[in-house]
């Protein structure tokens, strides 16, 4: 609904006590305002936002703002692994150099969420606590392989992105560990947009290829989101060993189809979405496998 | 429409506990358009675009879809172009806000402005201050960006009038305009 200007919307106050907004100074402080019950972590705040304007309820009594905890805005390279910190705001993660040529399917991932202007509010964490099955974020991390470091007042645990449903409401997510690449690795980032400019995805698939030194497939990830469950990671158990030519990619293009469960919807019928999936399942395949077959330095 | 920068009252709501009084009142300072403001919202998920328009009287920030897909909204925040509908009013606590009303001044409008009506970027002008806002930050924060990122700015703005062409001549004077502007700055 559009406001016209006549102020705020009313909001029934008699049933809905307005929240408060805390803003802790350190993560255990956090850790214990979310304990205390009846608390929601505050990242962006786009979805807080938008609940108002569904005439829903604050998602809770407490709004515990995180994004601005200490490390939650880095994106830390380390020896065998990169951490993003959960405040990291989708435009500073599309524009990491660095990300950029360890794993493009990630930048490329969130550099296609809505348009600059959105990008610059969203924070990773968000993204993926709002388990929104078409998020193109958690599709890209799935395939890298990464991990949820999450953390509650009483210890931290690592879920698989694909179980961000089991995130209580005490826990926050403190950031996201990716491995790194091995030699000879590639990825790509495929979002199919019915109408060509900037929505949600028809369909969205990551893949990730490692070649061996002989030339033949090691690793090979494919997720896809937009789908039942989504973001599912695709089982592709058998297909290494081979060398990566057309048959592989088609192959493992079929699995995607026929291991994910399209829905009906404004961007298209289920039965046209499973075509989809096989042909940007496709396309990210082999996009990933000409960056994972390119020269070491060149562009990834 | 409330007098700008008077505390608006909230609703009667019969709420007799002095703790629910107390929250529904809750204070959000900020600086607008280079002046400290302080006002109480009814809940700190209010898009900021409520408190602008409703709260505070400055109509000239737009609502189109109110719920961040046409850009109309946009407004600076600590230098960055965001749309104002889906901005959390509690988050801009202590923060700078700059909306289009805070853009020109004694010397007159804003380059980016002039851009616009020298240009005819604009019909109806409904989406107008969100392109003028967006490129306002832009330009400060690289006075010489390339076509590419003149689009990209463009691009978070539906325009349902114009179709663009003169959207982005105007873009592309504005950086002109900013050029000359500054110029004429250095040399006084
Ligand atoms: C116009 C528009 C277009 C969009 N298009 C896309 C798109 O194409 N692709 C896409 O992927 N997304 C898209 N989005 C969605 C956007 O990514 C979500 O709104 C995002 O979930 C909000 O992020 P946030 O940081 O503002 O989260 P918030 O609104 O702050 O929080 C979202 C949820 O996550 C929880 N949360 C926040 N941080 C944490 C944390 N660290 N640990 C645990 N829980 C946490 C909150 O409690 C809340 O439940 C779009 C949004 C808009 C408005
Ligand atoms: S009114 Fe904010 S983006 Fe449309
Ligand atoms: S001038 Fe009318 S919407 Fe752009």
């Amino acid at each position: 609904m559009t406001t016209l200007g006549f102020g705020s919307l009313p909001v029934d106050t008699t049933t809905t006590a307005p929240a408060a907004l805390l803003t802790p100074r350190t993560l255990d402080e956090a850790l214990r305002m979310l304990a205390g019950g009846d608390a929601a972590p505050v990242g962006g705040g786009v979805a807080h936002v938008l609940r108002r304007h569904d005439h829903l309820a604050p998602a809770a009594a407490k709004l515990v703002s995180v994004a601005g905890l200490p490390g939650f805005g880095d994106i830390t390279v380390h020896a065998e692994h990169v951490t993003i910190g959960a405040g990291v705001r989708l435009g500073a993660l599309a524009a990491d150099e660095r990300l950029a040529r360890l794993w493009p399917v990630v930048t490329e991932a969130a550099g296609s969420v809505a348009t600059g202007r959105i990008r610059r509010l969203v924070t990773l964490g968000g993204n993926i606590a709002a388990r929104d099955e078409s998020h193109d974020p958690p599709v890209a991390l799935t395939a890298v392989g990464a991990a949820l470091a999450v953390r509650g007042a009483t210890g931290a645990r690592t879920l698989a992105v694909t179980e961000a449903d089991r995130l209580r409401p005490d826990e926050l997510i403190e950031h996201v560990r990716l491995p790194l690449p091995t030699a000879r690795t590639g990825s790509a980032y495929e979002k199919f947009l019915v109408r060509g400019v900037w929505e949600y995805a028809c369909v969205n698939v990551a893949a990730a290829v490692a070649l061996a030194e002989d030339g033949t497939v090691r690793q090979l990830a494919l997720a896809v989101g937009s789908v039942a469950g989504g973001p599912v990671a695709v089982d592709l158990m058998g297909l290494t060993g081979v060398r990566p030519d057309r048959h592989l990619v088609a192959a493992a293009a079929d699995r995607a189809a026929a291991g994910t469960t399209p829905y009906s919807d404004v961007t298209g019928s289920a039965a046209y979405k499973t075509r989809m999936i096989a042909e940007f399942s496709r396309r990210a395949l082999i996009s990933a496998i000409r960056r994972a077959e390119a020269p070491e330095g060149e562009d990834r | 429409m409330t007098d700008p920068l008077i505390p608006f009252s909230p609703h009667d709501t019969h709420a007799s506990e002095p703790e629910a009084r107390k929250v529904m009142s809750l204070p959000l300072r900020f600086r607008l358009n280079q002046e400290d403001v302080e006002i109480h919202v009814q809940d700190p998920t209010v898009p900021l675009l409520d408190v602008l328009r409703g709260d505070l009287g400055l109509t000239g920030t737009k609502s189109g879809c109110a719920i961040g897909y046409c850009g109309a909204c946009t407004v600076v925040v600590d230098g960055e172009a965001v749309p104002s509908c889906v901005q959390m009013a509690g988050l801009v606590e202590g923060r700078d806000v700059r909306t289009v009303e805070g853009l020109g001044g004694p010397d007159g409008l804003d380059p980016v402005q002039n851009a616009f009506v020298k240009c005819s970027g604009l019909q109806c002008g409904f989406c107008t201050p969100g392109h003028v806002m967006a490129l306002r930050a832009l330009l400060d924060e690289d006075p010489d960006p390339g076509e590419e990122r003149l689009r990209e700015t463009v691009d978070g703005n539906y325009c349902r009038c114009t179709g663009y062409v003169k959207i982005l001549d105007s873009a592309r004077e504005a950086v002109e305009l900013e050029r000359a502007a500054r110029v004429a700055r250095e040399a006084r």
